[in-house]
C-alpha cells in the first residue's frame, strides 16, 4: 500500500513544559529541578502501587507516575530504609515525573531519594480522578503521532479532502476553484495531521492559516476575501487525491471497481490518481470523486453495479443456443 | 537524490525576501526540492511553505533535492543560502 510522505513527529513534552502546560492544576515542584528536562513521551499515566511495595517491574518511566492517597499513605506507614531501597530501585529508572494529589506530603525519604536521581516530584491540590482525567485528555491530543505533508486540504460536500501531488500541478489552483464553488478551505501548501485512534485530523500549521500563494497574484487570505464560510479550522481527512501532469504510458484506473487505499500515520484512507491534462476540469472531477465516495458509504457502488450487470449479461449470452 | 545540511546564517533569516529567493532559484530547476527544519519540511518551490518554517538567524535546515538536475539545483541554493542571499 501506498504510504503518505510527509515529516513525521513524535511530540514529547519536558516536565519542565508539563509545569507550565498544567499550571491551571496549581502544581507546585517539591524536589529533582534538575531533571525538568526529563521527557515525558505517552500521553497515558499510570500509579505505581506494587512497585512501592518492592515489584518495579513493570514501571513505564516514559508515563507520568500518579501518587494518590493509597501510594502516600502507604509510603507514610512503611518508612525507613526498606521504602528507601524501593523508591530507589523505581526511580533509578529515569522516571519522567512523579505528581502527587490531593495536596498530600511527601516523606522525607520520598523527597531525598527525587532530588538524589534527579526525578521531578510536583504536587497539585486536585484529587487524582481530576488530574489524570484533565492530563490524559490534554496529553492525547498534544502527544498524538503527527505528521505536515504536503498538499490541499478542503471541506468539499462534509468530506475531508486532502490533494496530493508535485509542485506547480494546481492543488492551490483546484483548491481555489473549490472554495469559490462553495467549499471550505482547511488547509493549503502544507497540512498538518493528527492521529487519535483511527481518527486523522487535519489543520494548517498556525502560521500559515486560510492564507493561499496564488503564482501572479502572491499571498491571499482566504477568510478575508471569502467570508468565514470559506474556511474551516480542521477537518477529519476522508479521501486522498493525487493530482498528476497526464503521463504518456502510464494507466490510469479505468473501472473504479477495485479501492486503492493511502496509508497516513498508518491509518487507511481511499485514495485516487487523478491525471491532469487540458480540457479536464479539475475541480468537477473532484467533486464527482467526492460525490461519488458519499455513494459509496451510501452502499451504492456505481463501477460494481455496473460490472455486475455486465457479468449478468454475458452469463445469459452463453445460456443462449 | 542529494542532501546538504545548511544553517541559516544572515541576520534577519529566513525573511519573506530571502524565502522569495530561494523559492524562485528552485522553481528554476525541474529536481523536487525538499527544505526542513527539525519541525517541518516543506516545498522549496511554495513561497508559504518556506515562509511557514519560520526558519530564523542560526537554524539548521536540511535540503533535499532529487530530480534529473539535482547537482546543479544544490550548488546554487547552497551558494545562495551560504551567501546569506546577498545580504549582509
Amino acid at each position: 500500500m501506498k504510504v503518505l510522505a510527509g515529516q513525521e513527529v513524535l511530540p514529547r513534552m519536558s516536565a519542565g513544559q508539563f509545569l507550565d502546560r498544567f499550571a491551571g492544576l496549581e502544581l507546585e515542584l517539591l524536589a529533582g529541578r534538575d531533571g525538568l528536562d526529563r521527557e515525558i513521551a505517552s500521553p497515558r499515566i499510570q500509579k505505581p502501587g506494587l512497585a512501592l511495595a518492592g515489584d518495579p517491574e513493570y514501571i513505564h518511566p516514559d508515563r507520568i507516575q500518579i501518587l494518590g492517597a493509597t501510594e502516600i499513605n502507604y509510603l507514610s506507614r512503611h518508612g525507613g530504609e526498606a521504602q528507601r531501597k524501593a523508591l530507589e530501585a523505581v526511580l533509578c529508572k529515569g522516571v519522567c515525573l512523579f505528581l502527587i494529589t490531593k495536596g498530600l506530603s511527601p516523606t522525607a525519604e520520598l523527597l531525598q531519594v527525587a532530588d538524589a536521581t534527579r526525578t521531578p516530584l510536583i504536587r497539585s491540590p486536585k484529587t487524582s480522578s481530576f488530574v489524570i482525567n484533565v492530563i490524559t485528555d490534554t496529553l492525547l491530543d498534544v502527544m498524538a503521532p503527527r505528521i505536515t505533508v504536503h498538499g490541499s486540504f478542503l471541506d468539499v460536500f462534509g468530506v475531508g479532502l486532502l490533494l496530493v501531488g508535485e509542485s506547480s500541478v494546481g492543488k492551490s489552483e483546484s483548491a481555489l476553484d473549490l472554495v469559490v464553488r462553495g467549499h471550505r478551505l482547511v488547509s493549503d501548501d502544507l497540512v498538518e495531521i493528527r492521529r487519535r485512534g483511527d481518527g486523522l485530523v487535519g489543520r494548517a500549521p498556525e502560521m500559515l492559516q486560510y492564507h493561499m500563494e496564488l503564482r501572479g497574484v502572491g499571498i491571499v487570505n482566504i477568510n478575508d476575501l471569502f467570508g468565514v464560510v470559506a474556511t474551516q479550522l480542521q477537518k477529519e481527512v476522508d479521501l486522498v487525491v493525487e493530482l498528476e501532469l497526464w503521463r504518456e504510458g502510464r494507466s490510469y484506473d479505468r473501472l473504479g471497481v477495485e479501492e486503492q487505499q493511502i496509508s497516513i500515520l498508518g491509518a487507511h484512507r481511499p485514495y485516487l490518481v487523478l491525471p491532469v491534462a487540458p480540457a479536464r476540469n479539475i475541480t468537477i472531477l473532484l467533486e464527482v470523486a467526492v460525490r461519488n465516495l458519499l455513494l459509496k458509504r451510501e452502499g451504492v457502488h456505481s463501477a460494481r453495479a455496473f460490472a455486475e450487470r455486465h457479468q449478468g449479461r454475458l452469463a445469459r449470452r452463453d445460456d443462449e443456443p | 537524490m542529494t542532501r546538504r545540511e545548511l544553517v541559516i546564517s544572515n541576520r534577519l533569516g529566513l525573511h519573506a525576501r530571502a524565502a522569495a529567493k530561494l523559492v524562485q532559484t528552485a522553481s528554476r530547476f525541474k529536481s523536487q526540492v525538499i527544505i526542513s527544519t527539525h519541525q517541518m519540511s516543506a516545498d522549496a518551490k511554495s513561497i508559504l511553505g518556506v515562509l511557514t518554517l519560520a526558519a530564523s538567524k542560526d537554524t539548521p535546515v536540511v535540503l533535499e533535492v532529487d530530480g534529473p538536475d539535482e547537482t546543479a539545483a544544490v550548488a546554487e541554493l547552497e551558494a545562495l543560502i551560504v551567501g546569506r542571499f546577498g545580504e549582509e
